[in-house]
């Protein structure tokens, strides 16, 4: 009997290849995006999973209070928090730290070669307690007992070394003129994907401490209360209630402010699983992901793959004109109706696995193009993975049962009687479910679409925004790490300044395009006249007198550094920004007044409109320039209009020619901006591809209801022929009921696109406002896509000879 | 066989409510070949679904094989019908998705008939019908004559105590209606009740006794033997 059920159901879907394409299509476009989004969302929910204790570790941050309010968080902490906290919190069974070397990156020596290492972390050897990361070689026993210690990466020995067993090499730092040397004590796996705390090597936090060289770079002290660098990790003993340990945060908070070790700091701690998705706190070891953005893309995969089961209801039952004669005669030689329900069920189990299958060809085609957009990482398994299959038998499942009950009841309960006399035309049960259906999918796909044009329009008008300085033709190097710099970039400066095609040069600490986060930052900065003390995070950074005319950033009063600057002249030039901190409005009276800054008295030169550090994304922020012409941080290299690759080669040369040992190490500046967009590209690559499968869906299954449409009132179209309609009016006649679920179904999708838009621009500091035209040409166009497929259908249909259609009736 | 009695069926819309048998009464014997003869929309068809059991009376008796079967329900009726009773239609009914063979077949398998039992009765019957040689075709191969004696076959494999056939010569041409008319008969003189309904008074002459109806009545019956 199955197996009758099953050659049946293959016939039919033989038989009228069109509704099975459609319906194959729609089903397996469905199922595969739900399914690759699904995997994404995991990979985000998996963060810190492959370290055992993660459940018990917690990162520490500061919150920076003004008053009772929050002013400003930082992930950084200081180095004596972690060993403080052990003595004093009865829940914390260790701790460890990690400071990053170098921020951005640090230049070693191997073989005399000089590499760049990406992320280097100084950290204790409870390191490996806390997180797991297994030795692959190297004895637990000996890690980090001493100072000058390091652990590579796997990748990273191969990498340097070209094998994995590099136990007793050493790597040299180079540093001021003098070198740095590391053992090579260990070497672990690579950092796996899903940390937020990722590195290539590790050096022990002891050595921060105590070789000369960090001492003269980073002057860090085990004691150190007053700058705060380093990130602290606890873990909590096992019986330890994490509620515990905050609570008693409150009174260690407490004991330090009275100590007056941190005045203005509270510790807050969390745990490492809620860091990649909840957290975004100014100094962040990496830019984390967002909750609401992998909630909302599994909410839109549920979507299209209920749209995708919605389809097949709807042709489903739309088919049951062909199928009611078999159900007729069934029934008529002795079928019973459960058992038309197990056929019916049987052919959508068939249709389902078929497009199971499918899916996994459409997966295969496009995992890397998905991994690719969706930035996941490039050994991301799919197919590999156990909970892979079974989500898709479990889509399985819910395809059968949401996509086969309901045609199985409608088709197994049609009457013999009617049927096989030929009274029967169609059932009207169940228009309104088949209506309510179709508004569905319509909702769904206007929400989409308006949201992609949001999403489009928004990111479009953050590039476009004027960030306040100029972005183009600008080359970036960063310093490189030898001696008698100061000579030799003059040098530098020079040769580069002679290439007809550079406009000018700079130096500074940090660039415009970079994260806020490599600029340093410092609170409780307060105009030396203000009796009002107010305690914000400022950021610092250094400049030299080119920067702001290479910037084309505009003064709004005092003047520039000159070349009579000194960096001990304790001169400054503000932001807008950090006046408005201050509560000045005159920028022309504030010139020459005093600030507080680092136990000295600064003066303030000159006031800068405010310019977007980071994308205009996220707010400006307060920064101090103070002056500094030495290159130990960034080299701004501004050409005239030109061939990039061009620039970048003359860089490149004049850079190797001054400094012939140091690795060239560069970024373009408009790139770097752009790169701040990433996350947000990323969003809406997946989204915009999620969407296309939803129109696309969508429009499969309105296609068959067309065709449906058209078959069942092919008589009426007869008729009305016959009677001197024009093919005009036959699909006016047709299109009608389409385009009215068209307008219900923006009535409802375009408030819920209107609440969702509105909810994903307020994570943007200056946002587009909601356009009637951003609402307008979703719905324009999904009425084109409709009466397109309409009239594919119709007008075949309206050109046929009437007497054909009447006479097969 | 068949003994209807005020058998009453109304067919209602919002407005208003037609009558389609009423208070029809009569008989039929084992082994009889009744013709159901009446203008268009006299309650012929009807009564055929209600004596198939495909739909329900509202009133009156039906007594099949000595069985009150009106208030049965539904499933009840299909295990009657499936051991019992033959259709065959004037449009044909094969399932188009199947082959002549499975077409036949499928009674069978409704009823349980294990599958070396299976094929060996439908070969059996597509022989008898003279359409063996066709029995991998589909039916849109088919002539009208080749569809109905796969018709016919299909409503004979189960071996039914009764035929219902509506209007079976009704889209064949005169050869192959007599052709079909002759396969009726056959079965018939084997012990197959039939009660057929007809526009044709040529094809009534092939049965035993017409009942006449109009307008939900008996009006008139013959008998011709």
């Amino acid at each position: 009997m199955v197996l009758n059920y099953f050659k049946i159901a293959w016939r039919s879907f033989i038989k009228d290849k069109s509704f099975t394409t459609i319906n194959l299509l729609g089903l397996a476009t469905g199922f595969a995006i739900a399914l690759l989004i699904i995997q994404y969302v995991r990979f985000e929910l998996s963060y810190e999973n492959t370290h055992k204790k993660a459940d018990r570790i917690v990162r520490l941050t500061y919150d920076i209070m003004d008053g009772e309010t929050v002013s400003s968080q930082d992930c950084e902490t200081n180095p004596p928090l972690g060993a403080r906290l052990k003595r004093e919190l009865a829940e914390v069974e260790n701790y460890t730290r990690a400071y990053q070397i170098g921020e951005p990156t640090v230049t070693i020596k191997v073989d005399n070669k000089q590499f760049i290492v990406e992320k280097v972390y100084a950290a204790d050897a409870a390191f490996f307690d806390v997180f797991t990361y297994p030795l692959l070689y190297g004895n637990d026993a000996h890690l980090f007992k001493k100072p000058n210690q390091a652990v590579v990466t796997e990748s990273t020995a191969l990498k340097y070394f070209n094998r994995k067993n590099v136990i007793g090499e050493t790597i040299v730092l180079p540093a001021a003129g003098k070198e740095m040397l590391l053992d090579i004590v260990g070497v672990v796996k690579d950092s796996p994907s899903n940390t937020h705390l990722k590195f290539d090597m590790l050096m022990s936090y002891s050595t921060m401490l105590k070789d000369p060289i960090m001492q003269a770079f980073y002057g860090e002290r085990e004691d150190n209360w007053s700058g705060n660098n380093t990130y602290t990790y606890a873990l909590l003993n096992e019986k330890a209630a994490y509620k515990n340990f905050t609570d008693n945060l409150v009174g260690f908070n407490e004991r330090l402010r009275l100590e007056d070790k941190m005045l203005t700091d509270r510790v807050i701690g969390q745990n490492i699983k809620d860091i990649h998705l909840y957290s975004n706190k100014p100094f962040e070891p990496e830019p984390n992901g967002s909750a609401s953005t992998v909630f909302f893309l599994l909410g839109v995969a549920f979507l299209v793959i209920i749209s995708a089961f919605v389809n097949y209801v709807n042709l489903a039952t739309s088919k049951a004109l062909d199928r009611a004669k078999e159900v007729g005669v069934r029934k008529v030689v002795g079928s019973t109706k459960s058992q038309l329900r197990v056929q019916f069920l049987t052919e959508s189990l068939l249709m389902n696995l078929l497009a199971a299958l499918c899916a996994l060809v459409i997966i295969f085609f496009v995992k890397e193009r998905f991994i690719e957009i969706a930035g996941l990482p490039i050994r991301f398994s799919v197919f590999s993975d156990v909970f892979f299959w079974g989500i898709l038998g479990v889509f399985l499942i819910l395809g059968v049962l949401f996509s086969g009950v309901y045609p199985a009841l409608v088709l197994s309960s049609f009457k013999p009687s009617l049927i096989l006399k030929g009274n029967f035309t169609h059932s009207f049960k169940g228009v309104l479910l088949r209506k309510s259906l179709v508004v569905f999918q319509f909702s769904v796909t206007i929400v989409l679409l308006i949201l992609v044009f949001t999403i489009t329009e928004q990111l479009s008008f953050l590039r476009d925004m004027e960030l306040g300085i100029e972005t183009e033709n600008t080359i970036i190097v960063e310093a490189p790490i030898q001696s008698n710099l100061g000579e030799k970039y003059a040098v530098f400066k020079q040769q580069l300044l002679a290439n007809a095609n550079i406009e000018n040069v700079s130096l500074s600490g940090a660039v415009p395009g970079e994260l806020a986060n490599e600029m340093s930052t410092t609170t409780g900065i307060n105009l030396s006249e203000s009796s009002e003390e107010h305690n914000h995070n400022f950021y610092i950074t250094t400049i030299d007198e080119n920067f702001i005319p290479l910037m084309n950033m505009e003064l709004l009063s005092g003047s520039n550094f000159d070349a009579t600057s000194t960096s001990e002249r304790k001169e400054i030039i503000v932001n807008e920004r950090a006046l408005s901190l201050w509560g000045v409005r005159d920028y022309e009276s504030v010139i020459g007044k005093k600030i507080k800054m680092w136990e000295a008295e600064w003066t303030i030169k000159g006031v800068l409109k405010d310019y977007h550090q980071e994308s205009a994304k996220v707010p400006f922020v307060p920064i101090i320039h103070r002056f500094s012409n030495s290159f130990d941080g960034l080299a701004t290299v501004k050409f005239h209009n030109g061939n990039a690759k061009e620039q970048l080669a003359q860089l490149e040369a004049v850079y190797k020619s001054v400094f012939p040992e140091a690795p060239f190490s560069y970024f373009f500046m408009d790139t770097e901006f752009d790169k701040q967009f990433k996350a947000d590209r990323r969003f809406q690559a997946v989204f915009n591809v999620l969407t296309g499968f939803a129109i696309l869906i969508a429009c499969l299954g309105l296609f068959g209801l067309a065709s449906f449409t058209v078959l069942k009132r092919k008589k009426e179209i007869g008729i009305r022929k016959v009677i001197g309609a024009s093919v005009t009016n036959i699909l006016v006649l047709l299109s009608k009921n389409f385009v009215k679920t068209v307008l219900v179904s923006m009535l409802i999708g375009a408030p819920i696109a209107y609440v969702l838009a509105n909810n994903w621009l307020e994570n943007f500091a200056t946002r587009i406002s909601l356009n009637l035209w951003l609402f307008a040409v979703p719905v324009l166009l999904v009425m084109v896509l409709v009466m397109f497929s309409i009239s594919v259908k119709t007008i075949n249909a309206a050109l046929v000879n009437p007497v054909k259609s009447l006479k097969q009736e | 066989m068949i003994k209807i009695t005020d058998l009453e069926k109304y067919y209602k819309t919002d407005e208003l409510q037609t009558i389609a048998l009423n208070k029809l009464s009569f008989e039929v014997k084992e082994g009889e070949f009744v013709a159901i003869m009446g203008p268009s929309g006299c309650g012929k068809s009807t009564l055929l679904n209600i004596l198939g059991m495909l739909d329900d009376s509202d009133g009156g008796s039906f007594i099949f094989n000595g069985e009150e079967v009106i208030d049965y329900n539904e499933r009840k009726r299909a295990n009657i019908r499936k051991h019992n009773i033959g259709f065959v239609f004037q449009s044909f009914n094969l399932i188009d998705q199947l082959s002549v063979f499975e077409n036949v077949e499928l009674p069978l398998i409704y009823t349980g008939v294990k599958k070396g039992e299976r094929k060996k009765r439908v070969e059996e019957v597509l022989e008898k019908m003279q359409i063996m040689h066709r029995r991998k075709h589909f039916p849109q191969q088919l002539s009208g004559g080749q569809q109905q004696r796969v018709a016919v076959a299909r409503a004979v494999v189960n071996n039914p105590k009764l035929i219902l056939a509506d209007e079976p010569t009704g889209n064949l041409d005169s050869s192959n209606g007599n052709e079909v008319m002759d396969l009726l008969t056959e079965l018939n003189s084997q012990g197959t009740t039939i009660v057929m309904v007809t526009h044709s008074e040529h094809d009534a002459k092939f049965t035993h006794r017409i009942i006449r109806m109009l307008d939900g009545q008996k009006v008139a019956e013959n008998t011709l033997v």
